[in-house]
């Protein structure tokens, strides 16, 4: 009887002279190399190669067919424009000159339009009679 | 985990500190399992072999990282697991994995060493891991072969705990019924 543990380590189990290639001293060294950083851990460091290379392997490469479709889409679609390559036609049209009878109407309707706008004169104001003081009447009764 | 060596926090800081022997010590403990979970993942013995490979050496060039020593094992494993994933994408792109919906799962379940399999079953059983879904497969040899926490498995696995709660659960669940079918309809 056999654990799954020990069953599937023996499954593998040939597999561990292959494994062997990995050499402890290799491993050794790398680690060497990363303790003599100056901060002792390894920093992550931004690279543009390794930032393209990663929008490469992570967004591009695994959609390649989905990126290959629209950009034939583009290319068909470009390729119908040039091809018809048809001018819009509103710009060359002429206009037809306008007819006398309604250009009469509308200057007759534009006139009477501003005779209706036209400001309205004030009338003249009144100034109301402003009596003088008592003693001036009074002077004036005296006199007559 | 299972047993593991009181000293292998030692083993680790001398490892950080570059000495071969500890790296050693580090390899024969963790090289075959590393390679059966990554195995189990890709299927293919060259590109295991060479995931292995690489995993040891990126563990090497950023254990100065490693932020708890007794945790070597499980992040050991995530730098594996990363590495299949990102094989698996490369092969699989269009393939999503889809996870059926989070309940509530008992936290304890059997041990793996429950399980105990006779010489007769030993071809069935392989056979009936390879049955499962990947996700489900890989849960359950980090919890056969390492005997992982959940905690440890969700770490490796970069998903949360309930995903793994459910994809154990699942993948458990799965083999069982695998197993019983089998062994109730032996032809």
């Amino acid at each position: 009887m056999k654990t799954p543990r020990e069953l599937i380590l023996e499954r593998h189990q040939a597999a561990e002279a292959k494994l062997e290639m990995i050499r402890a001293e290799d491993l050794a060294k790398y680690a060497r190399a990363s303790a003599a950083q100056p901060s002792g851990r390894v920093q992550p460091s931004f690279s543009l190669a390794a930032a393209a290379r990663n929008f490469w392997q992570e967004s591009l490469w695994p959609w390649r067919r989905t990126w290959l479709g629209l950009a034939a889409i583009w290319l068909v679609l470009l390729a119908l424009n040039l091809a018809t390559n048809e001018r819009p036609k509103v710009a060359s049209h002429k206009m037809p000159p306008p007819d006398p009878e309604l250009m009469a109407a509308l200057r007759e309707q534009r006139r009477l339009m501003l005779q209706a706008l036209e400001p309205i004169a004030p009338p003249p104001a009144l100034h109301p009679k402003i009596p003088g003081p008592r003693s001036e009447q009074r002077q004036t009764m005296i006199l007559a | 985990m299972l047993v593991v060596a009181e000293d292998e926090q030692q083993t680790v800081q001398e490892a950080r500190a570059g000495e071969p022997e500890a790296w050693s010590v580090l390899l024969r403990r963790y090289r075959l399992p590393l390679y059966a979970y990554v195995f189990e993942l890709v299927q293919q013995e060259q590109t295991s072999l060479d995931i292995v490979q690489e995993t040891f050496i990126n563990a090497a060039r950023h254990i100065g990282g490693l932020q708890q020593d007794d945790k070597f094992g499980s992040w050991l494993f995530n730098i594996a697991h990363q590495k299949c994933a990102q094989h698996w994408r490369q092969q699989h792109p269009e393939e999503i994995a889809i996870d059926p919906q989070h309940e509530d799962y008992p936290d304890v379940e059997a041990g793996p060493q429950e399980l105990l399999i006779r010489k007769e079953q030993e071809a069935e059983f392989m056979r009936l891991l390879n049955q499962l879904a990947g996700p489900h497969r890989a849960v359950l040899v980090l919890h056969f072969v390492e005997d992982f926490s959940l905690d440890e498995i969700a770490c490796i696995t970069g998903t949360q705990i309930g995903t793994v709660k459910s994809r154990l659960h699942y993948a458990r669940k799965a083999f069982k019924k695998l197993w019983e079918k089998k062994h109730e309809n032996p032809a």
